[in-house]
């Protein structure tokens, strides 16, 4: 047998375009897509074949076309709804790292602090709702608040696990070299956290809008909890529908904003 | 009339020799755990002569890595003193680099950065620094990668990585706990090797955790056994062979016969209780 050893040409990296192709015609991109157009069509169908009126359950062309029309007066009440998500989302995150940070710092203010935020999360929040309203008022201010008091416990825990997952050896280190407490957290507990504080983060952003939401279905001004709330009461299921598809997109969105700034977070941080 | 001249008498600790980088007198550490005290180090006494090479063998458990802690200043000891250039140790030494089983670099920072590390910590980075950062990187041949990451180094680069990191301060005494013990032979052996030579220039007073009795021998200048608990250094013996060592050294007749003595030292003391 005869031995050419050829070098191995090494594989040519396909232009992007191709592997965007190839990413979209993937199993795993196809298949969950193939299962929600079955869903979908098959919610139309029955719709259509069993006559179901549509103030019990549109069919999904109808919620679709019902979105086209109310679309601009949907994205009026669409912007209270995504400025107070994103204002309840961003005080919980300040909030919650603080939190963390004062509760692994200081023994004092874990003792005095950790059970009661603990013991906080185990009334169930929505049951408040009212009360926030009764001290803030019907303005955005309340339902900011209530949106950034049933997300924030996420992001404390999530931290608090970051910042005691530091390697021991590490920290030891740390002592050796004469280092400050500040420093430490500075250049190696909290970096060392980054990872877990996005996982709370992700979890946080549908807690913020879950908040805003409920907010809106309470004090019923504006907002699309609010739309939701009024179409109900005028039996307006397409539009129900319709307010829910946007709400949904919008907060797709925001959690793509999250993910976004995770990627970037951990290509920085991750291990 | 003429009087006898008395000496005056030695108080009753004499000041620690200024030869001695390291002593220990009358160590002992006992840990308070939630199951009772665990007496982790029963007595240890040694000196260690500035610029020695010292390995610890002993089996698991028996408190080396404890020892090690307490020099460093990171532990207190229970009773007893601890002395670094004839200084008590009280609290933790700057002057002391240290290495561990895992590298435990920050996989944020480039190699370069994680060098700088215990620089960064406590005062900010001088030119100078960097030049000698720089300098053990290439003393540790990993100038090339100052740029990478660590997770695009193999095992073996991050504990190199650990070794410049150890050094950036050029400290006095270099203390290291089994730093080899998570790497694979082979590996194992090239470190073995790169830190004999690092050794080789700059003669640092060193304490060298290790499972390995091949590797204390081949490094150090004397071995200290460590017994079981509750312990103390049951044997203290001098490595005769010339530096700078050799990978051929292990061939020496003598090297075999201190490696079954140490070897049956370590596995045939009796265990207490
Ligand atoms: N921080 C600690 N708290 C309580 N017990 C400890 C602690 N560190 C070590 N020990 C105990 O002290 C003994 C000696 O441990 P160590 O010094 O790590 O031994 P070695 O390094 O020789 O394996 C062991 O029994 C270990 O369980
Ligand atoms: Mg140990």
């Amino acid at each position: 047998m005869t031995d050419t050893r050829e070098p191995p040409t090494p594989p040519a990296r396909r232009p992007l375009v191709l592997q965007l192709a190839a990413l979209l015609y993937s199993r795993a991109v196809v298949l969950p897509l193939v299962t929600a157009a079955a869903v979908i069509a098959a919610w139309e169908a029955v719709v259509r074949i069993r006559h179901i009126p549509d103030v019990l359950l549109p069919a999904p062309s109808a919620v679709a076309m019902r979105l086209a029309e109310t679309l601009p007066f949907l994205l009026q009440h669409a912007v209270p709804t995504t400025l107070e998500t994103i204002a309840g989302f961003a005080i919980s995150a300040v909030l919650g790292i603080g939190l963390a940070v004062l509760v692994s710092a200081s023994r004092f203010a874990r003792e005095a602090l950790y059970p009661n935020i603990v013991f906080f999360q185990l009334i169930p929040k929505i049951a408040l709702a009212p009360l926030f309203i009764v001290w803030l008022g019907i303005g955005s201010s309340s339902r900011v608040t209530f949106s950034v008091f049933i997300s924030f416990f996420p992001v404390v825990v999530a931290t608090l696990t970051g910042l005691v997952s530091v390697d021991r050896e590490l920290l030891r280190l740390c002592r050796a070299v004469g280092a400050k407490g500040w420093k430490i957290y500075t250049q190696v507990r909290f970096p060392a956290a980054v990872p877990h504080i996005f996982s709370g983060l992700k979890i946080a952003i549908t807690f913020a809008m879950i908040g805003v939401i409920v907010g809106e279905f309470i004090t019923a001004q504006a907002g699309l909890g609010y739309m939701i709330l009024f179409a109900a009461s005028q039996a307006e299921m397409a539009l129900i529908f319709a307010s829910i598809v946007l709400l949904c997109v919008i907060g797709l969105a925001l959690y793509a904003l999250v993910v976004v700034a995770e990627a970037f977070a951990l290509k920085r941080y991750g291990a | 009339m003429s009087r006898v001249i008395v000496e005056p008498e030695l108080p009753f600790e004499p000041p620690a020799n200024e030869f001695h980088a390291i002593t220990a007198r009358a160590v002992q550490k006992v840990y308070w755990t939630a199951s009772g005290p665990v007496e982790a180090v029963a007595e240890a006494n040694f000196e260690i002569d500035s610029g020695d090479f010292v390995a610890v063998l002993g089996p698991s458990g028996c408190g080396k890595s404890t020892l090690m802690l307490m020099v460093a200043g990171l532990e207190p000891t229970t009773s007893g003193v601890i002395t670094l250039d004839g200084q008590p140790v009280t609290g933790p030494q700057t002057t002391a680099g240290m290495m561990f089983q895992d590298p435990t670099l920050l996989p944020w920072r480039s190699v370069l950065d994680n060098v700088l590390f215990p620089v960064s910590m406590c005062r900010p980075i001088m030119p100078d620094d960097r030049k000698r950062a720089e300098h053990l990187l290439h003393m540790v041949d990993l100038w090339q990668f100052r740029d990478k990451r660590p997770r695009e180094l193999s095992g073996g680069m991050r504990q190199r990585v650990a070794l410049a990191r150890a050094l950036i301060n050029d400290p006095s005494i270099l203390l290291m706990d089994e730093p080899f013990s998570a790497l694979d032979a082979i590996t194992r052996d090239e470190m073995g090797l790169a830190l004999a030579s690092i050794w080789d220039s700059t003669h640092k007073t060193a304490i060298f955790i290790t499972h390995s009795i091949r590797e204390a021998i081949f490094l150090s200048d004397r071995v200290l056994v460590m017994g079981r608990r509750p312990s103390t250094i049951i044997e203290d013996i001098r490595v005769p062979f010339p530096r700078p060592r050799k990978p051929s050294v292990e061939a020496d007749p003598a090297f075999n016969e201190l490696y079954l003595y140490l070897k049956a030292s370590i596995v045939h003391k009796p265990v207490v209780q």
